[in-house]
Order: structure tokens, then sequence, then C-alpha cells
């Protein structure tokens, strides 16, 4: 791994850290009690200065190192979280996010300007710790000359944070150059170790003994408020000579149970509940897992849980593992895996689909060939092998299936600043956010969100006073909604605010010459006026608009990724944006018809069914261009007349019907060639006018066929 | 490291060492061993001793072991400052309460 290879790493996951330091300081302004949190926002924090450090970001270092000593002390419970402090946190977090931004991903020096804010922003920090001086006094018993039993420093500790270490080191280890009593000098530096008792068993007489080998174990009990890891880490160095047990106190087991209870939902595997509860280290966990796995190879018998294993090392009193279980138990109940994912290179994942998209195109090609071989062997086979390719490349879809939560997650911060900054009070609620969607599609409908929500809280969301006035809740809401609906991902945005006042825009669009005066428009058209390039009433200019996406911008970034965008409104009650999406843009499974000798495919997800236009149908409808289909109107359009294909419609034709937001609509063709899997190709820049054509693919046998717009086409078969 | 017998009385085998280390113990072990038979009692003064670590704990204790086990007395003498405080750091006070700290051979 080249150094540049080791910089991403560490930007990519500071950037993580980042966002989930975002996440906790929002989830601690709902609860600032929630212990987890702090201490995720302490890990994060802990992790950033670690790994800047290793990149000598030493600004990074220093400035974390502030925020980190203000957590520690609200981890700690030595004072409690305020809502100023969270406030505090959030800009300093910004403020590592630009420090890292500027010297690792721009690699430019500190400027002065910068230094000068982070050393502003330190002193805030700082000036939020209650007065006292931690280090004084961890420096003070370090260099305490003599030990006292009374336990200085922490006369509140009580018996609650005394420790209890078992020490029982290999016989070689004094050889090695290690020295026992210089460890558990290190401990002072932790804090009090209240007793050491020296286990002599294995002494022998004097006129035995080696007197280079260590015959002593040592029981230590050390006063305390230091993490688990922290007391390991003195012991790092002969871990693996030495057996050595790091137990909580008793009177702390309950505490850890609870503790367990309280866990956020997310699921852990047994193990990590204990680590992360602080009861088990990582290394006890791999030591016990090795074991496990040992015994399970000398015994042949049945495995052995992993949490028996444990109690049997006295690893972890039997009620941790208990209550753990329970939570493993429960967590598994929701099904969520987490913490068990492998960055992969994006380019890599992309190289993986091209192939697929290929097998996909040769499968097809070969099934054919199967069929027209008329061998049942063969195509027996290929189906097997088909259906097997369709498995690979719907997982192999799969792996770029982001939630899109992740997504929505980061609109808490964006709602929370603009409503400071807009003096409203502002509510966001996220539904959905288990929808999966193609990791491009997540990335770059990020950017016309932000647009949307901030116009919504802009422009959507009235002042308090007039939401009093309208008897409204004085609280505003925007909803963030994600659900799949027939193949497409549908976006919905949400407001509660004073909708949008229809004369308003007709009145600006006609003065803007976009509408002819007398122009008949339905609602729909509209509200979708607002998306036409240089559009803007008066109304709509503040310091949050014009940062550069318009709305014009905003419809082209969604047309752009197969999607469209349809604003709902009604006056004084709010505003509905929604965005439909393709679930991948990269394969659909289609349905392949014929119009005399040109193929076209249907995205499958919106054939609702298939008919043959009879013969006294055509007649009726070719006046109408609608028939009727078990009693409901179905307006239809000739795909030949459509295309101006020229010829003659054969003897038989069929209607393929096509559903698109709950509104039917029939495709008349002159073959059905049925299901067939389609890799997208684009169309060229020469093709991109082309309305009812959303893009190409290569059939099996090396023909082209045009996959067809469906919603574009159902608009032009819905017109009066 | 010094060694020299008591002038008087009963034979009493008495050490001088100067560092109490994983470097040291096997020096100071053996030079006991090697009249030991003859000693009734064993007498350490520790009053040059400047380190003294894990294995010199160790020594003292099984020193400690052995007298008590074959009834000879054990006198520590005149610990050093260093001494004093490996042996408190390791909950070994009582080796230093059980003899007292002054030396009576002087």
């Amino acid at each position: 791994m080249s150094l540049d290879q080791v910089l991403n790493t560490f930007i990519a996951e500071s950037q993580e850290l980042l966002e989930t330091m975002e996440t906790q300081l929002l989830a601690l302004e709902q609860d600032p009690t929630d212990k987890e949190a702090i201490n995720a926002l302490f890990r994060a924090a802990h992790t950033i200065k670690g790994s800047s450090g290793m990149f000598g970001m030493d600004a990074v270092v220093t400035f974390t190192h502030t925020m980190e000593t203000l957590l520690d002390r609200v981890r700690s419970d030595k004072q409690s979280l305020t809502t100023e402090m969270i406030a505090e946190l959030l800009i300093a977090r910004d403020h590592i996010a630009e420090l890292i931004d500027h010297l690792a991903v721009q690699q430019l020096p500190l400027d002065d300007e910068k230094a000068l804010y982070g050393a502003m922003l330190s002193k805030r920090l700082q000036a939020l710790q209650e007065t006292e001086a931690p280090e004084v006094t961890i420096s003070a018993s370090a260099n305490a000359p003599s030990l006292s039993h009374d336990c200085i420093d922490c006369n509140n500790c009580a018996q609650n944070d005394v420790w209890h270490i078992s020490l029982r080191c290999g016989p070689n280890i004094l050889r090695q150059g290690n020295d026992p009593a210089a460890m558990i000098r290190c401990l002072q530096t932790m804090g009090e170790v209240v007793s050491v008792h020296p286990i002599s068993d294995q002494l022998p007489p004097l006129t035995e003994m080696d007197p280079e080998t260590l015959y002593l174990g040592f029981e230590i009990a050390l006063c305390s408020q230091t993490e688990k890891s922290a007391i390991e880490e003195v012991f790092e160095w002969v871990a693996d000579d030495c057996d050595i047990r790091i137990l909580p106190p008793n009177s702390l087991v309950a505490d850890y149970v609870s503790l367990i209870h309280s866990l956020p939902e997310d699921p852990y595997m047994l193990g990590e509940i204990l680590v992360s509860s602080g009861v088990l280290t990582r290394k006890e966990l791999d030591q016990a897992l090795i074991r496990q796995a040992k015994e399970q190879k000398d015994r042949g018998d049945v495995s052995k849980p992993l949490g028996q294993v444990l109690v049997e090392q006295e690893l972890v009193p039997p009620p941790v593992v208990e209550a753990a279980l329970e939570r493993q138990k429960q967590a598994r109940d929701v099904k969520q895996q987490e913490n068990r994912f492998i960055r992969v290179n994006a380019d890599k994942l992309d190289t993986l689909i091209n192939l697929v998209g290929e097998l996909v195109i040769t499968g097809s090609a070969a099934q054919l060939q199967a069929q027209i071989s008329g061998m049942s062997h063969l195509a027996e086979v290929n189906a097997q092998i088909n259906t097997l390719v369709e498995e690979i490349r719907d997982s192999a879809l799969k792996l770029r299936m982001v939630e899109i939560g992740e997504t929505f997650n980061r609109f808490n911060r964006v709602v929370r600043d603009i409503s400071k900054e807009l003096g409203k009070d502002i509510r966001l609620v996220l539904q959905g956010t288990d929808t999966e969607l193609d990791k491009t599609v997540v990335e770059k409908i990020a950017d016309p969100l932000v647009h949307l929500v901030r116009n919504a809280m802009d422009h959507g969301i009235e002042a308090p006073e007039v939401r009093q006035q309208a008897g409204k809740p004085l609280q505003g809401t925007i909803r963030l909604n994600a659900y799949h609906d027939s193949g497409n991902v549908v976006i919905e945005i949400s407001d509660d605010g004073g909708g949008m006042r229809k004369e308003r825009i007709l009145q600006k669009a006609i003065s803007n010459g976009l509408v002819a005066p007398h122009q008949t428009l339905s609602d729909r058209e509209i509200f979708a006026l607002v998306f036409e390039p240089g559009f803007s009433t008066a109304e709509q200019v503040s310091n949050l608009s014009g940062r550069g996406v318009g709305m014009d911008v905003v419809k082209r970034n969604i047309e752009a990724l197969r999607g469209s965008v349809s604003i709902d409104s009604t006056e004084g009650q709010g505003t509905r944006i929604l965005i439909r999406l393709p679930l991948t843009l990269a394969i659909i499974d289609g349905f392949l018809v014929k119009v005399g000798q040109d193929a076209f495919v249907v995205p499958l997800d919106m054939v609702v069914e298939c008919l043959e236009l009879e013969a006294e149908q055509t007649q009726t409808a070719s006046e109408q261009q609608y028939v009727n289909l078990r009693g409901e109107v179905l307006p239809f359009i000739r795909l030949r007349e459509h295309f101006a294909l020229g010829g003659q419609a054969g003897k038989r034709e069929n209607i393929v019907v096509v559903q698109v937001q709950g509104q039917k609509a029939g495709l008349v063709v002159d073959q059905l060639l049925g299901e067939h899997q389609t890799v997208i190709k684009p169309l060229g820049m020469l093709f991109n006018h082309l309305k009812s054509i959303g893009g190409s693919t290569i059939l099996g046998n090396g023909e082209v066929a045009l996959i067809l717009d469906v919603p574009s086409l159902m608009s032009r078969a819905c017109q009066p | 490291m010094k060694k020299k017998s008591a002038p008087t009385g009963a034979r009493v085998h008495q050490l001088t060492p100067e560092a109490l280390t994983i470097q040291s113990v096997a020096a100071v072990l053996n030079s006991w061993r090697e009249d030991q038979a003859h000693a009734e009692s064993i007498t350490l003064n520790l009053s040059q001793v400047q380190k003294i670590d894990a294995a010199g704990v160790q020594l003292l204790m099984a020193f400690s072991h052995h007298a008590t086990q074959s009834g000879k007395a054990l006198s520590l003498l005149n610990p050093s400052e260093s001494v004093i405080q490996s042996l408190t750091l390791l909950g070994l006070t009582h080796l230093l309460l059980s003899t007292d700290g002054k030396d009576e051979t002087t």
C-alpha cells in the first residue's frame, strides 16, 4: 500500500467518522443523556486524532484533543452535556472536516486564518470545561514518591472504580527483559493501585529456585476511571506470554447488564456486545474465539457456545453473558447486520457489473441458440445457467445498492442549521430510510434533494406568526419519504407550508413568455413551470436561494438519472414534490415486442397484461384511439404510427397494457416475444432529443432493440 | 558485591548486594549457596541497593520463605528507598516489618 492509498483510506475513514459525529451530536440534541452516543462521539474524535497524528497533521491533533478532553469529561460524568456544548461541538466538527479537507484532500499548508479560527474554537471548547484540571492530578499521582492506600484523587470513586487485575506471567518474562514491577508502576499513572497481592504458591525452596525465572503472580486492585483497553495496553508487550484477566469489580456487573439492555437497536454479535460494553476487550474475544475453534477441532463435538467458553475462562461473569445473549437474540430478530463492511473500490464493482451485463447478453444468445437447435437437454442446461446468471446479476446489482437513510440523515443537520438561520421552528420527519437504491443514484440525488429541502424550508414553511394566524402548529414539518413503486424508487419531499400560488406562477410564466396568455394548463403543468430555466417569482429571492443550483438544474439532474419530478401543491396546506428514479441504471427486465422487423423493449415492471386487439375493436378504436378493457377506457397508441415505421400491420395485432403512476395505456405491436433481460446502453448524444426512447440494447442474435420510454409515450397516448 | 561473615557469635551469612535485578540475582543467590550450609541466619544488607526489580523482590520473598521454613532468622538491614518503594508497591511491606531496620552488626 502506497502512502497515497493510506491517505485516501484515512480521508474516507475520517469522513465517515465525521458523519458519525454529526449524527450522534444531533441525536444528543434530542437526548443529551444518551451514553452510547457520547461514547460513539468520543471514539470518533479519538480515532481521528490518532490517525491524523500518523500523517503529521498537528493542527487536527491539537484541535481534536481539545474536543476529546471535553467529551471525556462528559463521558466520565464529570460534567453534563448542554445544548450550548452540542452547538459548539457541531461547529468544531465542521472545523475538523475543513482542516482534513484542506490538509489531506487538497494537501495545502495550514494558513493563518484557519489556525486562528481553530485556536478561537479551541478556546471556546476549553471555556466550556468546568474548571478543574484533571491532568494535574494524574501527574501528581504519577510522581507521588510514597504510596498511601487512600485514594487521593478519587475519594468519590468508592469501590465502584476498582478494577481487578490478575497477572500470571510466563516463567521467562524476566529473562526477556520485562519487569512486572514496572508494569504495576505504570498502572499507578492511571489511577491508584489500591492493593497488590503477590501469589507465591509456585515459589520453590531457595535451594532449588532459578532466580531468573518468575514464579510469582500478582492480584492487583486498581482504582481508576480509565478504560479497560488502556489497562490492557500496559501489558501489551507481555500479553502473549502472560495470562492477564482484567475484571471490573462485582458491583459493576449489574451496571454492565443494564448497559447491555440499554444498548440501541443496532445488532451486535455476542462478543461485540461484550466488547462495546467494556466487559471484554477485543483481544480476549479473539482469544476466546480461537479457543472455541480449537476445542471444536480437538473434540469434534457440538460447538460450545462462545458465552460458555468465556465464562469458563472466567473472562466474563455469567449474568453479563446472559444479558448479552438476550440482546443478541433481539438483534437477530431485527435482522440488521452492521459492522461487516468491506471497502471496495467503486471501479471494481463497475467492472463486475459490466461483465455481468455481457454475461446476461451472451446468456440470452445461448438460450436462443438452444431453442433454435431443438435439443431439449441443451435447452434445459441453458435454462439452469440462465437462472444462475439471473441470480448473479441480482446479487451483483445489490452490491451497489445502498440504503437511502444515509443520505436522508444528512438532512437532519441541514434542517437544523437552516431553521436556525431562518428563525423558523422546523422538524424533519424521515420515512422509508431502509429503501435501497443504486449508489450512483444516491450520490447524484443528494444535491437536488438539498436544494428542494432548502426551498421547502425557505419558501414553503411560513414564518411562525403566519402559521399561527393560519391556525397551524407553530412547528413546521418537512417530510422525506422513500418507497418502491413498480420498479422505481419514489422520493417524496413534502412540507406543511403555504403551498404554491398557481396564479402567481402562471402570471410570471406569461410575462416571461413561457406560456401563451390564453393557454389552458392543468395544475400539474403549472407547477412544472417552476422547473423552467430562468423561472423565479419575486418571492423566491433570498440568501438561501441562488446557490448555483436552480430548479431547472434540479430537474436536469433528475432526468439525467432517467427519473422524473412532479409537484403537487395545495395553497395554504403545503407542497409535495415527487421524484421517481429507476432502481438501477444498468440492467432492466424487459418485455420484447416486435413491430414489423423492429424490436422494442418495454420495461417489464410497467407491463400489466397483453391482449389481442380484436378486429371489431380495432374498428372503433382507430377512430377514438381507445379500447374497452373490461369496461375501462384504455387509451392506446400504435407504435407503427408513432415511430412512422411504415409497412402493413399483420393480421393479428397485440396490445400491451402498461401502467405508470396508476394510469394505464396500451401500446399496439405486431408480435409479443416475451420476457428478456436487457442491459441498457445509453443512446448517443445524437439521439438525445428523442422523446419516446430511453436507450438501446443488443439482443442475443446481435440485433439492436430500442428500449421504450413508457412514461413519455403515455403522456402522448393520454393527450386528448 | 561485598561479602563478609559476622565477626562474633553464630555464623551469620550476610550479603550486601548493590542491585537486586535480573542481572544480579543469580550472583547473589550463588554466593548465598556457597556457604549457606554453615549459616544459621541470613542477613541482607540492603542499604546499597539502588535498583530492584521483580526478580529481586522474588528473591527476597524466597529468602523469607526459606527462613520461615528452616527456622533461621532473616534480617533485611537498612533497606534503601528504592527497596522500600518496590516492596510497598508489590504489597510486601510485611517483609520489612518482620525485621527491624537497624543494622545490629555495626
